[in-house]
């Protein structure tokens, strides 16, 4: 029998959950490795997709979720290099096969690219924003473990937390800023006007915007802890919702 | 003092951030440019009337978001001066200084950007453009030369068959030289030829005419067991086959690649030629010319936006220094 390169990015990111649930009680590091595995498989799905369509697989649901699956397991895997974020590792195992299975349920066909989309500046444009979407993914992660284990672990470890997420934070909201500006500037070339009040580009201007502020909050008033968690966890939800709920909910000139 | 000293306090940076992000989802949550009927029919009339007292249904060119913008890049000079005679991190001083770049640039944008339109014919000259209903000169000709849709070659090809004896109705997505099994039944079929504008010429071969899906075909291998048979089915006329059992129908689906209106630009004895795409707008003499719309009904007219905006080479700037900033503020911080 012979699997899709996307089964086995499934299997894989599966496998690395039950991994590393047995990591944590028979105290050995395999997790990480599976995980590895399904994103080499991951990215040779993108990578072939690519090869195919002739253009960046980066024009529908399905290939962003894939991207986005991509890009999150990225930025865990550096950062687990830095930090060793492992005790991570379940959850973002957990979110890449959720993704997966959702995509699974999504039209896989390659569509020909619209007019408006044929440019170069789709790739900087798209990529600039999941590899910030991955960073900030993390964060949020590592900020629901905060709120969920405060009362559990020690000020030590807990200020270590902050201070990762915050690293995540502003490493990620570089990305987003070079993803809003090179937006920005293919409307221009594009539509004719750099800033159009869409609601995609509004949105996506909140959101940036809600990470400024946790950015500045922090700088300014040394807010730390719990008030600069709640702004992470804000940010994350304008950010889904950006990606997400506009194309539900708001009509606009994002809508493909 | 005392009011300078709090137009430049940091905490009025968060106030002033958090207002800004308030009012930007109320923009999204009413719809912005609508006209009074659709209002009045979506909210009721004393919804319509808080709206436009308080210019909700154009809030982000109103003036008191203007006003709070301006609050913002006021008290984001004041910090810069102060963060400048601190001698602090370049990187950040950067960025701050380019967002107030970006804000005036799009201040000049809002004041003196011209945005129109201008709609012409193959070989029609044109002199100036519209903005709304007014007329607007350009101090320059301009002619359409061709304006062309390009299509793209289509891989898939949606086909309905119909078998005459079971009265069944089937479906398919097929890609050119795939075999396809007509399920319960011995027939199969696939795609030998994809043809975007049949014709036959004088000498009775097939040719394809143009480039544009003027008459779309595909040749067909029927097979069963015992016979094999080549057919070609058209898109646009349906001959019927009444010595067969089965019958083909071609759902075309016509995918366009990009519009290009190719344009000569005259100003005295100077002359340029230029296509330009959606992707491929022509500047010339701070105009730049953007495929914006066509007719499919008139195929020998294109729509072009034109817009002169001094705003944004500012704007530009402005982001160039954004990222210089911030790539300046992670080196010096080297996580």
């Amino acid at each position: 029998m012979r699997f899709s390169l996307f089964e086995l990015t499934l299997i894989f990111y599966f496998l690395s959950i039950i991994f590393y649930l047995l990591d944590i009680f028979k105290n050995k590091k395999i997790g990480d490795k599976i995980l590895i595995l399904g994103f080499i498989f991951n990215s040779l799905l993108i990578f072939e997709r690519w090869r195919l369509a002739q253009r960046p697989p980066l024009a529908n649901m399905y290939e962003a979720i894939v991207f986005f699956s991509w890009s999150v397991a990225l930025a865990y895997l550096i950062f687990d290099l830095k930090f060793k974020l492992r005790f991570l590792g379940l959850f973002v195992g957990i979110l890449l096969s959720l993704n997966f299975v959702f995509a699974s349920f999504l039209d896989s066909e390659i569509y020909s690219l619209v007019p408006a989309l044929r440019s170069n500046w789709l790739a900087i444009h798209v990529i600039s924003y999941f590899l910030g979407y991955g960073l900030l993914t993390i964060s949020f992660i590592l900020s629901l473990f905060y709120l969920f284990s405060f009362n559990k672990l020690s000020l030590d470890i807990l200020k270590k937390f902050d201070f990762w997420s915050y690293q995540l934070v502003s490493f990620g909201f570089l990305f987003l800023t070079i993803g809003l500006l090179t937006g920005a500037v293919w409307a221009n070339v594009c539509w004719g006007s750099y800033w159009s009040w869409d609601p995609k580009e509004t949105w996506a201007l909140i959101t940036w915007l809600i990470y400024l502020f946790y950015l500045h909050s922090r700088y300014l008033e040394g807010g730390k802890g719990k008030r600069s968690l709640y702004l992470n966890l804000l940010g994350f939800f304008s950010l889904l919702f950006t990606f997400f709920g506009v194309n539900f909910l708001l009509s606009g000139l994002h809508s493909y | 003092m005392r009011l300078l000293r709090l137009l430049s306090s940091p905490r009025l940076t968060l106030i002033l951030l958090a207002i800004i992000i308030l009012v930007l989802i109320l923009g999204t949550l009413i719809p912005q440019g609508l006209s009074s009927q659709e209002y009045i029919k979506k909210y009721g009339i004393n919804l319509f009337r808080i709206f436009n007292f308080f210019k909700l249904t154009n809030l982000y060119h109103s003036f008191c978001f203007f006003f709070l913008l301006f609050l913002f890049a006021f008290n984001l000079f004041l910090c810069t001066l102060r963060n400048l005679k601190s001698r602090k991190n370049t990187g950040l001083i950067i960025t701050h200084i380019s967002i107030i770049v970006i804000l005036s640039g799009s201040l000049i944008t809002a004041i003196f950007r011209k945005k129109g339109f201008l709609g012409i014919y193959e070989g029609q000259i044109k002199e100036d453009f519209l903005i709304g209903e007014k007329s607007f000169p350009l101090n320059f000709k301009i002619i359409l030369e061709d304006f062309t849709v390009e299509y793209y070659e289509p891989d898939i090809h949606q086909l309905y068959v119909y078998l005459k004896d079971k009265d069944k109705k089937f479906f398919f997505k097929a890609k050119n030289l795939e075999n396809y099994k007509i399920p319960g039944t011995d027939y199969s079929f696939r795609i030998l030829k994809y043809i975007c504008d049949f014709f036959i010429d004088e000498s009775g071969k097939i040719i394809n005419k143009s480039f544009q899906p003027k008459n779309p075909a595909v040749l067909l291998e029927i097979k069963t067991p015992q016979t094999k048979e080549e057919r070609w089915i058209f898109a646009k006329e349906r001959p019927r086959h009444k010595d067969s059992n089965i019958e083909f129908f071609y759902d075309f689906r016509e995918l366009i690649k990009d519009y290009k209106s190719k344009v000569k630009i005259i100003e005295g004895e100077k002359v340029l030629t230029k296509t330009i795409r959606v992707n491929e707008p022509l500047k010339y003499k701070g105009y730049i010319f953007y495929q914006a719309s066509y007719n499919p009904e008139e195929p020998d007219w294109t729509g072009l936006q034109v817009s002169k905006d001094p705003g944004y080479p500012v704007v530009f700037l402005g982001f160039i220094l954004l990222v210089i900033g911030l790539f300046g503020n992670f080196y010096k911080k080297k996580i």
